[in-house]
C-alpha cells in the first residue's frame, strides 16, 4: 500500500476521477467508442496501437481498459499481457474488442490475460455503456474503499500513543499498527496469527484474565481496564485498555478491536505526586513531632521555670524567715554582752574587757548582716508592674534618712530633673539611700559631691548617681554587685557588702539593669535603668 | 464604779516567750516610782488564758495595758491581736506590740489589728532601755487608761474591778 497523500490535502474526499483508455487502430472505432461512452466517465484516453497505450497507462491511472485485439505491431494479447506484468496496471479490468464472433475468440487465453469481458464487433452502443458503465463504478468504489482503508490506517497510525489492533472472535491477533508496534514491541508479522494473551503478564494468564476480558467486552459491549501488560521484551507497561466487540449487521460476532494506551509515565508521574505527597505528608508528622516535642520542651522548660520561680520564693521566704528568727538571739547575745560589760567591767582583767568587746562588735555585725539579708530577700518579694512613682521625691526622702551623714561629711547632694518611673516607692527610696549612701560613706580627702540626673532610653530611664569619691578599680566591678562580697576591711569602711547587691535585686526586679563606671581616684558613677511610665509593665 | 487606774497598781501583761526580754522589760519597769504588777505569758494560748481568766487564770486581774510581742509558740502575736480585738471588752485594752521584727508587713498587720503602738527591740542596750523608759513613763504616768471593766459583758459589773 503506498501513501496517496494528495486527497489528505482537501477539506473533504473527492470522488475519484474514473479515466478510461480506449485502444484501437482504426480511428473511426475510436470515434464511436467515445460517442457510446459519453459520460460514463469522466475521461477518455485514446490509444492508435499497443504501444501507444503501455505509453498511457505509465503516465496515469485508469479505471477500465477497452482494447482492440487485432492490430498492427504488438496486438491486443500481447499488450494485455505487458498490462498484466505491470504492477501498477496488473488490476486495471480489460474489455477486449473483437471482431471474431462465438467459437472464434479464444476466451480462454483472454481470461488467462485478465480479461473480464469482451465485446463482439459490431458493436451494441447499449451493452457496450452497461458494461463499461459497470467496470467504472465498480473501479470507483474500489478506489473508494481503497481510499478509506488508507485513511482509517494513517489514522490508526497516526494515533501514536493508542496500539490499536484487532483480534479475532477467539483472541488472535488479526492486525497490527506501527504504533502497536513501537508500544507492545512486535512487529506485525510476529504477533499477527498469535493470542493475544501473549501481551499478558503471567499471573494475569493464570488467572484467565484476557479471555475473562473478551467475555465481558463481548457481554457488555465494551471492556475497560487498567494493569500491567507485557512487552516483547518482557519489561512491563502500565496499560489503559478499551476492547470493544466488532459485529456485522447481523449481529455475528466478527471479533474484538483493542485500543491500548502505555499509561507507564502518567502512572510514574502519579507515583511521583504520591511518593511526593507521602513525603510531603511524613515531613509534616515529623514537623508535628517537631512541634509536639518543642512544646513539651516547652512544657518543661516551664514546668522548670515555675520550679525554679517557687524554688526562689521558697528560699527567699527561708532567707526571710531565718533572718527575722535570728534577729532575736543575737539581740540577746548583743543586749547581754553589753550588760555584762557595765555591770561588770571593773571586775574584770583588760583582756576580759577585751574580750567582751569583741563579742559586742560581733554581735553587732551579725546584726547588720541580718538585716542586710533580710532586707536583700525583701527586696525579692516585690511584684513587678507598680503604679508610677515620682523619682524625686524618693531621692527626696533618701536624703531625709541621710541627713546625719550628709551633714557629718558636708557632703553636697544635688538632683536633676527626675522622672516618674514603674517601681516600688519604698525601694525606689532605698536604691537611692544605698547609692547615695556609698557615695558619701566612699569619700575621698574632700567633702562629697554627689550628683543623681536621669534622662530617657527608650521605654526606660537612664538614672546616674555620679560622686568625687575614692573610686574603685575596675577588676572588683563584678564583685561589688555579689551579696556580703565588702570590698573594704571593716575596720575600713564598716558595712556588710549586701547594699549595692539589694539595689541590683531592686532594679533587675523591675526590668532594669545597673552597672557603673569608676577607676580609683576618678569617682564612681552607679548606672541603672527603670521603666518609664508607659513603658515596660 | 469604774476605777481609775492610777488608784492603785497598774496591771500589766506582758506576752513573751524569750526570758531574756522578759527579764530586761522587768528591770526596766522596775527602775521606775510607779507601781505596779507584770504578770508573764509565755505564748499566744497562754495569753488568751490569762485574758479570759480561764483555767488557772481565773483570779487574774484584767491588765491595764498589754506588751505583745509577735513571734510566739503556740499562736501568733497578730492572732492573739485579732481575737482581742473580736471580744467586746478585750478589744478596749491598749496593746504595744513589742518586737525584733521591722518589716513592713508586721507593722502593718499590727495596726490594721489597731495596737496602740508598734515598738521594735533595740539590740544596743541603752537603746533598749530608752525604749523601755519610755513605755513605762508614757503609759504609767501619761496616758490615761481606759477604766476597768468587767470581762463578761460591758457594764454589767460596773464595779468588777476583781474579776471572777
Amino acid at each position: 500500500m503506498q501513501a496517496t497523500p494528495a486527497f489528505l490535502s482537501g477539506p473533504g474526499l473527492p470522488l475519484p476521477q474514473a479515466r478510461l483508455l480506449l485502444v484501437d487502430d482504426e480511428p473511426a472505432n475510436l470515434l464511436a467508442l467515445e460517442s457510446v461512452l459519453d459520460g460514463v466517465a469522466q475521461e477518455m484516453v485514446r490509444a492508435d496501437s499497443g504501444e501507444d497505450a503501455l505509453r498511457r497507462l505509465l503516465a496515469q491511472d485508469f479505471a477500465v481498459i477497452l482494447l482492440d485485439i487485432r492490430m498492427p505491431g504488438m496486438d491486443g494479447f500481447e499488450t494485455a499481457k505487458h498490462i498484466r506484468r505491470r504492477e501498477r496496471s496488473r488490476h486495471i479490468p480489460i474489455i477486449f474488442l473483437t471482431a471474431r464472433a462465438g467459437d472464434d475468440f479464444p476466451v480462454r487465453e483472454a481470461y488467462d490475460l485478465g480479461a473480464v469481458d469482451y465485446l463482439v464487433k459490431p458493436l451494441v452502443p447499449e451493452i457496450v455503456r452497461a458494461k463499461v458503465a459497470v467496470l467504472v463504478e465498480l473501479s470507483v468504489q474500489k478506489e473508494k474503499a481503497r481510499r478509506q482503508a488508507e485513511l482509517l490506517r494513517l489514522l490508526i497510525e497516526g494515533t501514536g500513543d493508542y496500539a490499536i489492533f484487532m483480534l479475532d472472535p477467539q483472541g488472535h491477533v488479526v492486525t497490527w499498527s506501527t504504533a502497536a508496534e513501537r508500544i507492545e514491541g512486535y512487529r506485525a508479522e510476529e504477533i499477527i496469527g498469535q493470542h493475544f494473551s501473549r501481551l499478558y503478564p503471567p499471573e494475569a494468564v493464570e488467572r484467565g484474565w484476557p479471555a475473562e476480558e473478551l467475555r465481558r467486552a463481548e457481554a457488555v459491549g465494551r471492556f475497560e481496564d487498567e494493569g500491567w501488560r507485557l512487552r516483547k521484551d518482557g519489561s512491563r507497561f502500565w496499560a489503559n485498555v478499551v476492547i470493544s466487540p466488532l459485529r456485522d449487521p447481523a449481529g455475528r460476532l466478527m471479533g474484538f478491536s483493542k485500543i491500548s494506551r502505555d499509561l507507564t509515565e502518567r502512572m510514574h508521574a502519579e507515583e511521583e505526586v504520591r511518593s511526593h505527597r507521602d513525603r510531603l505528608a511524613q515531613a509534616n508528622e515529623l514537623l508535628q513531632a517537631e512541634v509536639e516535642e518543642r512544646k513539651r520542651a516547652e512544657d518543661r522548660l516551664r514546668r522548670t521555670a515555675e520550679d525554679l520561680a517557687r524554688s526562689n520564693r521558697d528560699l527567699e521566704q527561708f532567707a526571710y524567715a531565718a533572718s527575722h528568727d535570728l534577729q532575736e538571739p543575737v539581740r540577746m547575745v548583743s543586749l547581754y554582752t553589753q550588760l555584762l560589760q557595765r555591770h561588770y567591767h571593773g571586775q574584770l582583767d583588760a583582756r576580759g574587757n577585751q574580750y567582751i568587746a569583741r563579742v559586742i562588735d560581733g554581735a553587732g555585725h551579725m546584726q547588720a548582716l541580718i538585716k542586710g539579708l533580710l532586707a536583700y530577700a525583701r527586696a525579692g518579694t516585690v511584684v513587678k508592674g507598680h503604679e508610677p512613682v515620682d523619682s524625686r521625691a524618693a531621692f527626696d526622702r533618701a536624703l531625709a534618712h541621710l541627713a546625719e551623714a550628709i551633714r557629718e561629711s558636708q557632703a553636697e547632694v544635688s538632683g536633676g530633673d527626675l522622672p516618674s518611673v514603674r517601681a516600688d516607692g519604698t525601694q525606689l527610696v532605698q536604691l537611692f539611700q544605698n547609692l547615695i549612701g556609698n557615695a558619701i560613706k566612699f569619700r575621698a580627702g574632700q567633702p562629697p559631691r554627689v550628683r543623681v540626673e536621669a534622662e530617657p532610653d527608650g521605654e526606660f530611664w537612664r538614672f546616674q548617681v555620679r560622686d568625687n569619691g575614692i573610686g574603685i578599680d575596675e577588676r572588683y566591678h563584678d564583685r561589688l554587685f555579689v551579696i556580703f562580697q565588702p570590698l573594704h576591711d571593716r575596720q575600713e569602711y564598716p558595712g556588710t557588702g549586701i547594699g549595692l547587691a539589694i539595689c541590683k535585686r531592686i532594679v533587675e526586679r523591675q526590668g532594669g539593669r545597673i552597672w557603673l563606671q569608676s577607676a580609683p581616684g576618678r569617682g564612681t558613677t552607679v548606672f541603672f535603668t527603670l521603666p518609664a511610665v508607659g513603658g515596660p509593665q | 464604779m469604774a476605777a481609775d487606774s492610777r488608784d492603785r497598781a497598774v496591771e500589766i501583761l506582758l506576752v513573751e516567750d524569750n526570758p531574756g526580754d522578759v527579764e530586761l522589760v522587768q528591770e526596766a519597769l522596775a527602775e521606775g516610782a510607779i507601781a505596779h504588777s507584770l504578770s508573764v505569758a509565755r505564748d499566744g494560748v497562754e495569753a488568751l488564758a490569762y485574758l479570759r481568766g480561764e483555767g488557772k487564770y481565773a483570779d487574774a486581774l484584767l491588765p491595764d495595758f498589754v506588751l505583745l510581742d509577735l513571734k510566739l509558740p503556740k499562736k501568733g502575736g497578730l492572732e492573739v491581736l485579732e481575737e482581742m480585738k473580736a471580744d467586746e471588752v478585750l478589744r478596749r485594752i491598749p496593746v504595744i506590740v513589742l518586737s525584733s521584727s521591722d518589716a513592713p508587713d508586721d507593722v502593718l498587720s499590727a495596726y490594721d489589728l489597731q495596737v496602740s503602738c508598734y515598738v521594735t527591740k533595740p539590740a544596743d542596750l541603752e537603746e533598749f532601755e530608752r525604749v523601755m523608759r519610755t513605755i513605762r513613763d508614757f503609759t504609767l504616768t501619761v496616758v490615761k487608761l481606759p477604766p476597768r471593766e468587767a470581762r463578761s459583758s460591758a457594764g454589767a459589773n460596773p464595779d468588777g474591778a476583781r474579776l471572777g
